[in-house]
């Protein structure tokens, strides 16, 4: 039964829910980077009218061209979403007016400090609130702090004089990707959804039903934005364990990749992490510090996740160490020395350097006055922190000989580790990415 | 790249033979004193320590004057200097016994010294001859039909080119004589060197030339103009022109384009007073070696020389982009042939279409890109104004959308002297393609660079190609204005520069080539009749045309400011270039875009004037649509160079280009 107050004013609910079950409903994406791209071509291919928002001029330009700018997105998909016209893209945000539903997807960073930076989020959420129409959806994909959507969102849409369950429907579903893995992509993970309200509920999942396969509902964004939050601490709790495993194989002279694939045949209570020179990527280095944070306003500390954030930093230390301890061997200094890393990506398969420990380790070298050149066939360049562009080198029998150190980084599929160690002189192993290859195993040290 | 033309330099100091040469200097020196001895009849050998010792002594001195010799300065493959160190040696060493003689109790007479120098040079020549044809002066090869040829040059190119002429029967050259100012020698390979090159005509006479070939390395440019010009002065025999041909450089034969039996007639290029382009092969072959390489426009005349001269760095993949079948083949199957280079694909693909270049970048992801493909006949471009725009400037932005999407390190963009300050819609195009090459800059991981060419010699439609087509059809040469001048580049010393730029260039650097000094187009054409054996205004005629639409008189390469800034190549500058956000291009080149595709070429040229700011359009491009250039104040501004100044009108679009012009300004 319909509440008096409601009597004769349109049902947005309902009339929303019918325009996306009929896929008359237009989706903005705003921010169409790492995130935002996967999810708007998604939504194109599930047959959504989707717009790209962005400030890139670039990007827009580059999507509107249908040119895939990320390696995550097949370029098939994106092309032919372009081609139909389901996908388009613009730098005017005065066009979020017309989208039926918003989806948020721009960068959520930390600070210097390691705080979380949402002034993006908040930024956005104030150009929304000034063209905020009735019957509109807005989901929120960024990764935040528990209590972002409730406590910071909402009062911004509120000041647009529309209710939140009624007008307007506010909702936060992170976004789960697996980088460098295009099968598990935005279309096939499950998602999970928090809303404000029972009708905020049932319309975000009726849009995300579209196109995931399964679409689990949590009480509050709270919940859904710690969910996210926790996953990636767990991950990085995880990798910090078995790096400081590792830090502990070295002083025994163990080989700590020996110990990790004889407790991974246990067939329960154990899950496989592998140690590395570090972590990278846009979430496991920067979410421990949004859980933290977020206790922190508790007067809580969150000892786990920040002791796994301080081991996993020390990891590129270590293989500055392991490298000057390997050059110290054959009697050279780190100065000058021609330091050849393989792999500048934070993990394999992917072209994302930034905040990779690979680029760590080359500031690292490069303070101690090493000459320092990359392989990574992912990152042809890139822009280091002095605006200096670098470029992969191809690794040619003559280069892997002339390096002092050959570093292994990052255990891209296609690397031909048999090549890399027929030639070198001297190998650091951060990955155990040799671990097939039989001969030469005296010029390799594993981390 | 300076080395002698001996073709692979000279060969490696050889202990052996060395060892070979001493000992028998070491023999001929002991006949020569013992025949010395038995011929004056007095006391041989008083004691056999003095013998050793007046045997050894000299043998010794001789040996270690020639090896230092060898050793500094390769000498030894020239036997004229050697034979004259001998006889030196000889002469220095019996004095010096002569000297002595008293203190030793000799009494041999200067004429055993004379003897024993005669006996050693006599023999050296005789043995090497015996030895083989190596280094044996030729016997004059008298073929059949062999034109009577003259050479200029006494020196190794002489030398080689002689040995070379005498072996082989195909070359149908019979060398009368060497012709030089400064001979080092009286003959070269037995050929007489007959007098001094500014008597050329004389000689020619007096010899029945018929042909002078220029073997010289390191010859200029003016001086093989000079011998032409003298050349044209006389006549063959037979009543016609003497063939002048250069040996080529060794430049090129190192590039594998030309043999050492080639010889080239005498071209164009040695009518440019400039020097050879030099390159630092170090610093390009990083970025090429063995990656995957995207050429544009890969059958184009610039295009296909980039091929050529990249493929030389073997890179892994060289993809040849462009829409013309025959010309891409044309290319692929030159590398294939004559570089041996085959790991190369064919593309066929128009740069602006958006899709064939996205599947292209996506399956090949090349590393670096040379961006060639561009429409830049200067008249033509005035009539198809929108496929011109299409192709140079929407064209570029899709290949740097789809270079900065898929990752390329290096995206190098060929752009033209027209492009500053522009009075054609081609330069303007190029300038619009400059800007966005620019805007790019620290915005991607990917690096551009803009090179600007001048008018590149033998280039298709280039003037000296329509010169020679002229001459070859028997009609006058057109030259559209009697002060008309041009920056001439041969293409591959433009290519070269090209890739030099790639290396050092960064941030969407415009890099300049300096073109060294103008030639007048009127004179090159008359210098090309004279090439052809004719008298210019007498035999061809030339005729001035008048200016065509968007052409100017005089092109603007280098200011005085550019000049300033200078790169590690002597030939490069950098253009003066403020940044421009691409976010201030995009709206312009979104409308330029649509415009194309109505097509309406009338906005079009509106857009492009706000695009480039510094563009003035050719009258007949605005012509009668009166008051339609109302909204071209930017334009006006920016020539006037004060594009600060208040537009008339206010909106966003004119100050958006007003900032634009400034930018340009400081690039002109």
């Amino acid at each position: 039964m319909q509440a008096l107050e409601t009597i004769g004013r349109p049902d947005h609910r309902e009339l929303l829910k019918q325009r996306i079950i009929a896929r008359t409903a237009r989706v903005g994406v705003i921010g169409i980077g790492f995130i935002g791209l996967p999810l708007a071509v998604a939504h194109a291919k599930a047959g959504f009218d989707v717009v790209g928002v962005d400030h890139d001029h670039i990007r827009v330009a580059q999507l509107t061209k249908g040119l895939n700018y990320l390696r995550d997105v097949r370029d098939d998909d994106l092309a032919s979403a372009v081609a139909s016209g389901k996908l388009t893209a613009t730098t005017d945000f005065d066009s979020i007016r017309d989208f039926d539903v918003i989806v948020i997807c721009v960068p959520t960073p930390v600070t210097a400090s390691k705080d979380p930076d949402t002034s993006f989020v908040r930024r956005t959420g104030e150009l929304i609130a000034a063209q905020l129409l009735p019957g509109r959806l807005i989901t929120l994909e960024s990764t935040t702090y528990p209590g972002l959507t409730e406590d910071v969102l909402r009062p911004i849409f509120d000041t647009s004089g529309l209710k939140a369950g009624e007008d307007y429907f506010l909702a936060f579903s992170p976004v789960r990707s697996d980088p460098g893995n295009v099968e598990l992509s935005a279309l096939n993970v499950n998602k999970i959804v928090g809303a404000l309200t029972p009708a905020c509920l049932d319309v975000a999942t009726t849009f995300y039903k579209q196109t995931i396969p399964e679409v689990i509902a949590v009480s509050s964004p709270k919940v859904a934005e710690i969910t996210k939050v926790f996953e990636n601490t767990f991950r990085a709790v995880n990798i910090a364990l078995v790096n400081e495993l590792a830090l502990l194989c070295d002083k025994l002279g163990i080989n700590v990749w020996e110990v990790i694939d004889a407790s991974a045949t246990k067939p329960y209570g154990i899950m496989r992490f592998d140690p590395g020179p570090g972590v990278g990527g846009h979430w496991i280095p920067l979410d421990p510090f949004y859980l933290a944070w977020a206790a922190r306003q508790h007067d809580f500390h969150l000892r786990f996740s920040e002791l796994a954030a301080e081991i996993n930093i020390l990891m590129p230390q270590f293989v500055r160490e392991k490298v000057i301890r390997q050059l110290n061997s054959s009697g050279k200094p780190m100065r000058d020395a021609n330091i050849l890393l393989i792999g500048m990506a934070y993990k394999k398969n992917v072209d994302d350097w930034q905040e990779s420990p690979a680029l760590k380790c080359m500031y690292l070298f490069e303070a101690d006055r090493a000459i320092v050149t990359y392989h990574d066939p992912h990152v042809p360049s890139f822009r280091d922190r002095n605006g200096r562009l670098r470029h992969s080198v191809p690794l040619t029998p003559e280069r892997l000989g002339a390096a002092d150190c050959v570093c292994i980084m990052t255990d891209h599929d296609e690397t031909d580790w048999d090549s890399i160690a027929t030639h070198a002189t001297s190998i650091l192993d951060s990955r155990n990415a040799t671990r097939h290859v039989e001969h030469d195993r005296e010029k390799i040290v594993l981390l | 790249m300076s080395a002698t033309l001996d073709g692979g330099g000279r060969p490696e100091f050889d202990r052996s033979r060395a060892l070979v040469k001493f000992g028998f200097d070491v023999l001929v020196a002991v006949g020569a004193f013992a025949a010395a001895g038995i011929l004056t009849g007095t006391k041989i050998a008083p004691t056999a320590a003095a013998v050793a010792l007046s045997v050894i002594f000299p043998a010794v001195v001789l040996a270690l004057i020639t090896l230092g010799f060898e050793r500094l300065h390769g000498l030894t493959s020239r036997p004229a200097m050697r034979a004259l160190l001998t006889l030196l040696g000889v002469a220095a060493a019996t004095g010096f016994l002569i000297a002595l003689s008293p203190a030793m109790n000799f009494a041999w007479t200067p004429l055993s010294a004379i003897l024993a120098g005669a006996l050693f040079v006599a023999i050296r020549p005789a043995v090497r001859v015996r030895r083989g044809a190596e280094t044996a002066p030729v016997v004059r090869n008298r073929k059949p039909h062999a034109k009577r040829t003259l050479v200029v040059g006494s020196k190794d190119a002489a030398s080689a080119l002689i040995r070379l002429t005498a072996a082989r029967e195909d070359l149908p050259f019979d060398i009368v004589g060497c012709v030089d100012d400064s001979p080092v020698r009286k003959s070269v390979e037995g050929v007489a060197v007959v007098g001094a090159v500014d008597r050329l005509a004389e000689i020619i006479n007096r010899f029945e030339a018929e042909c002078v070939i220029i073997a010289a390395t390191n010859v200029s440019r003016e001086r093989v103009r000079d011998i032409n010009d003298m050349c044209a002065t006389v006549a063959a025999p037979d009543g016609g022109r003497i063939v002048v041909k250069v040996l080529p450089e060794v430049a090129e034969m190192l590039m594998g384009t030309i043999q050492v039996g080639r010889l080239r007639d005498v071209s164009l290029e040695d009518l440019l007073r400039r020097k050879r382009v030099t390159i630092d092969a170090k610093l390009a072959a990083p970025h090429l070696r063995n990656q995957i390489v995207l050429v544009t426009g890969a059958g184009g005349s610039i295009g296909s020389e980039l091929c050529r001269q990249i493929a030389a760095f073997e890179p892994k993949l060289l993809l040849l982009l462009g829409h013309g079948e025959n010309s891409l083949f044309a290319i692929d199957q030159e590398l294939r042939s004559s570089l041996g280079f085959t790991r190369t694909r064919i593309i066929v693909a128009d740069v602006a279409d958006a899709a064939r270049v996205r599947r292209t970048f996506a399956r090949f992801r090349p590393h670096i890109v040379f961006h060639a493909a561009a429409h830049k006949h200067v008249p033509i471009v005035e009539d198809n104004v929108c496929e011109a725009v299409r192709n140079n400037v929407l064209g570029t932005q899709v290949l740097a959308l789809a270079a900065a999407a898929s990752g390329v390190a290096k995206f190098v963009m060929i752009s033209t002297d027209k492009a500053v300050n522009p009075s054609s819609m081609m330069g303007a195009t190029k300038r619009a393609a400059e800007l966005i090459c620019q805007a790019f800059e620290g915005r991607t991981g990917t690096e551009f660079v803009s090179v600007r060419f001048g008018n590149v010699l033998g280039s298709r439609g280039s003037v000296v190609h329509t010169f020679k087509r002229q001459l070859e059809s028997g009609s006058p040469l057109t030259v559209t204005h009697p002060d008309m001048v041009r920056y001439f580049m041969t293409i591959p010393e433009a290519v070269t520069l090209v890739l030099e730029a790639m290396a050092i260039g960064r941030d969407g650097q415009v890099f300049v080539m300096d073109m060294g000094e103008p030639v007048r187009v009127v004179e090159l054409a008359e210098n090309l009749i004279r090439l052809s054996g004719l008298r210019p205004y007498e035999d061809v005629d030339i005729v001035f045309t008048g200016i065509r639409p968007g052409e100017k008189l005089f092109e603007e390469m280098l200011t005085a400011r550019e000049r300033e800034n200078p790169t590690i190549n002597e030939r490069l500058f950098m253009a003066q270039q403020e940044r421009i956000e691409y976010d201030r291009l995009s709206d312009t080149i979104g409308r330029l875009d649509l415009a194309v595709r109505t097509p309406d070429p009338e906005t079009v040229v509106k857009l492009m004037g706000v695009l480039v700011p510094s563009y003035t359009p050719s009258p007949h491009l605005i012509g009668d649509r009166n008051g339609s250039m109302a909204q071209m104040a930017p334009v006006e501004t920016a020539r006037n160079g004060a594009a600060h100044v208040t537009l008339s009108s206010g909106d966003g679009e004119a100050s958006e280009a007003a900032d634009l012009a400034g930018a340009a300004d400081a690039g002109a």
